[in-house]
């Protein structure tokens, strides 16, 4: 009897102290003890949205600041299904229509509906680069909410997103990638981080014969993927922006260089275009340092503590950001390094707001970003903050989106695979006015040139955007 | 006399590669004395290992995660944004972190360790791999993965005997020092508490045989407690000493970037011998980071031994774990059972 009281005692103290310990620490903790319904908000999975039935195709230039962006055609053909989705089986378009030379009439139609478009989103919400569930989870659809709350549609279509989290592992993400294509049956797939994630699940969309959207990483092992368009500069695209950066505005050319970089094949690209690249500008590179993926602590104190022993002023880092919040906090205590980069997951402020309360340790860190500052975010996009965005993570979704949404715009009311591909391929410039603006063509899915240049403020633990849209001196 | 010899061996190897590596700011040094004050916290770990072990012959794999949830404890009780947290001082943060550790020691004991003290020890090894698992999945649910940071014990560099100190081209920051000084006292202590304390010979005599110490009057089950709590405070020390100095407070950070080297510390000391964990854990931190020197130096054709062989400075952990094994197989200093 006393033992079971006291284990009835020992229960209640430690769990009142882990509910006292995570009460309020993150928003959403409360609704855990809510009703399923409540929580069901923040879940990942599908979100349907209701977009205005009767939307008339948007011009490219009504709600966007696009240059030289049309509507779409407004066609009315019918479009030919794989016979896998119950609800679109497909069909040949009727005579008539308008077609460039070239231009499929039709195609596979997989998670096209009558009104809705199904997408899938893949990213890292766990692992080594993780990106905030409730961002990711909010954002990966708010751009699509705010176009219905605004009464507009793609050729009458809403777009429903399904949300996956591929732990950062190459593995995990091409079986996501596949619950995508054959459970949602969806459309398309977005790529948001991760280069190996990115590389090996662009690959499998590739073999399927599914379009990939992705953001701008490794060209490795996907440039020769028909199905893949890269909607910002990749690393080696990023290469010489960044070189140019540190030869004319740190001074890299009079001082010791280096870079650390996590030794996966989707980093080897953009380590051998940065060298290439400060070669030809007449800088040197005096250290190079492979990490593995799984790095830890242990290694980044060893690390740093190289790049300080053998002086080195400008680092080029090319690793998860733990690792490089790791790096940074270990080297502030031997020496002052200049942290230069490229990517996307860096430029999180999450990132700045921990690795500046670690004794300024990225205080005037330079990396190039695909989306500003969340901080200038208004700068670029009021509409976002007005649509209820709150963090970068949502920013970069946003802008995202905004360039899909004028790629789904172009194949018109008959939207095909096909016809998605063959019109983003002709499209002319994208622009959106928050991410940098992107150009495909028949032989190149790399279509970005420019990034911003974002600076961490250790002073308001964040990010700024020194230098927007970004493409050389 | 074993471990006279024995840690002689180990500070002469030691000894060696600083006065080889004795001006050359390239060289290993350095990170000899890195290897120094890693080894410190794995250390402490390996010692609320060796606790564990010596008192029920369990590997513990729950270990790390008593002392990331006291990392948490502190980080709540510390905060003070207008997001969550209490706004205490560093001190009160700590008392309350390492009596969280504490009490969850003390339920794992009573709810987990307890019921299984006559199961077989595979099943209670189980059962603390279940437990860290548990634990890492409560901290994701509630601090999410999103990484925070905890101060260390000092805020700047105004430390006193312990300020900052430059020895061999490396700043040895106080956080640092305060790691080594925290595993020399708690080595010494519990070496002492063992060999000659009532107390310690009980909890000895509990893990030999259990019936035999109950026959004698001895309470098997203050035993358990005793061995449980303090492992737990042991893990929520080496956290809030740990995590500063990492750098960011993460869901199980402390089993995903101690546990595996302070087990091999405490295997390669000798997993039934306190000074051992203490000499395993210096062991594997100098010959970790003087790994990771050498695979960034030394190159197979024209790229870095760490480009060409991945986690080359881990199999180099390995080979040193086996090496010592083989020679014996109790570990530096641990005795055949």
């Amino acid at each position: 009897m006393r033992d079971r009281r006291t284990r009835l005692v020992c229960i209640g103290a430690l769990f009142a102290l882990m509910v006292a310990a995570a009460c309020g620490q993150k928003p959403n903790v409360y609704k855990l003890g809510a009703p399923a319904g409540a929580a069901g908000e923040a879940a990942v999975g599908g979100s349907g949205v209701a977009l205005d039935s009767e939307g008339n195709p948007i011009s490219g230039s009504s709600s966007l600041s696009g240059s030289g962006i049309t509507g779409g055609s407004g066609s009315t053909t019918s479009t030919t299904g794989d016979g896998s989705d119950p609800n679109n089986p497909g069909g040949e378009g009727p005579p008539g229509q308008d077609l460039e030379a070239g231009e499929p009439p039709g195609g596979n139609s997989t998670g096209v509906e009558d009104k809705v478009i199904r997408i899938g989103i893949h990213a890292p919400i766990t692992g080594a680069a993780p990106v905030p569930a409730p961002s990711f989870d909010r954002g990966k659809d708010l751009y699509w909410r705010w176009l219905t709350q605004q009464k507009k549609s793609i050729h009458g279509r809403t777009v429903q997103v399904f949300g996956h989290n591929d732990e950062f592992d190459p593995s995990v993400a091409v079986q996501e990638c596949q619950e995508m294509v054959e459970d949602e049956k969806v459309f398309l797939i977005i790529g948001v981080a991760g280069a190996d994630q990115i590389a090996r699940c662009a690959q499998y969309a590739n073999q399927v014969g599914v379009p990939y959207i992705s953001a701008g990483v490794t060209e490795a092992g996907v440039n020769t993927l028909a199905t893949y368009f890269a909607i910002w500069a990749s690393y080696k695209q990023q290469a010489p922006l960044l070189v140019d950066y540190m030869v004319q505005k740190l001074g890299a050319r009079g001082e010791r260089n280096g870079m650390v970089y996590f030794n996966t094949p989707g980093f080897l690209d953009g380590r051998a275009a940065w060298e290439a690249e400060m070669d030809d500008a007449g800088a040197s590179v005096d250290y190079m340092r492979a990490v593995p993926k799984n790095a830890g602590q242990t290694d980044a104190t060893a690390v740093a503590t190289d790049l300080c022993q053998q002086q080195i002023k400008n680092v080029n880092v090319l690793t998860s950001p733990t690792f490089f919040i790791q790096l940074a906090n270990e080297a502030q205590t031997q020496c002052d390094i200049q942290w230069v980069g490229v990517g996307l997951t860096m430029t999180i402020d999450t990132v700045a707001s921990v690795a500046c309360r670690n004794r300024s340790s990225i205080d005037g860190a330079r990396f190039l970003s695909p989306f500003p500052a969340y901080v200038d975010s208004n700068r670029f996009d009021p509409n976002f903050r007005k649509a209820g965005g709150t963090d970068d993570i949502m920013f970069g979704l946003w802008g995202m989106s905004k360039i899909l949404h004028q790629m789904l715009l172009q194949p018109g009311r008959n939207l095909t695979r096909e016809r998605f591909m063959w019109h983003v391929q002709r499209m002319g410039k994208i622009s959106t006015g928050v991410l940098p603006d992107v150009q495909f063509s028949p032989t190149d899915h790399f279509g970005g040139s420019e990034m911003h240049l974002s600076r961490a403020d250790c002073g308001r633990n964040v990010w700024v955007t020194e230098i927007p849209f970004f493409g050389g001196f | 006399m074993r471990t006279g010899i024995v840690t002689g061996v180990i500070v002469a190897v030691i000894a060696a590669i600083l006065l080889a590596g004795q001006g050359d700011l390239t060289g290993p040094a350095p990170f000899v004395i890195l290897g120094l004050t890693n080894g410190a916290i794995f250390g402490l770990v390996a010692l609320g290992l060796v606790l564990v072990y010596k008192g029920t012959r369990v590997f513990n794999f729950a270990q790390g995660e008593f002392g990331t949830w006291a990392a948490f404890f502190a980080f709540m009780v510390m905060r003070d944004d207008g997001v969550g947290g209490v706004g205490l001082p560093y001190w009160a943060a700590v008392i309350v972190a390492l009596f969280g550790a504490l009490l969850l020691g003390l339920a794992f004991e009573r709810i987990v360790a307890r019921p299984l003290l006559n199961a077989p020890r595979v099943t209670v090894l189980v059962a603390t791999i279940a437990t860290a698992l548990l634990f890492i999945g409560l901290q994701i649910v509630f601090f999410e993965i999103e990484p925070e940071n905890l101060r260390g014990v000092f805020t700047s560099d105004n430390a006193g005997i312990l300020s900052t100190k430059r020895i061999f081209n490396l700043n040895i920051d106080p956080q640092r020092q305060v790691a080594i000084v925290v595993l020399l006292a708690f080595g010494v202590l519990l070496a002492y508490f063992f060999s000659r304390t009532d107390l310690g010979l009980a909890v000895l005599a509990t893990s030999q045989d259990a019936f035999a110490t109950r026959v004698v009057g001895i309470g098997v089950e203050r035993m358990s407690r005793f061995i449980w709590g303090g492992a737990a405070l042991l893990g929520g020390i080496a956290a809030l000493i740990y995590v500063p100095l990492a750098g960011l407070l993460i869901p199980g950070v402390m089993t995903s970037n101690i546990l595996i080297p302070a087990f091999t510390g405490a295997v390669v000391g000798g997993m039934n011998s306190l000074p051992g964990a203490f000499l395993g854990g210096i062991t594997i931190g100098v010959v970790q980071s003087v790994s990771l020197w050498a695979v960034g130096h030394y190159h197979i054709g024209e790229r870095a031994i760490v480009e060409v062989i991945p986690a080359s400075e881990q199999i180099s952990i390995l080979l040193v774990l086996l090496v010592i094994l083989l020679a014996r197989p109790a570990g530096l200093l641990g005795q055949e059972a």
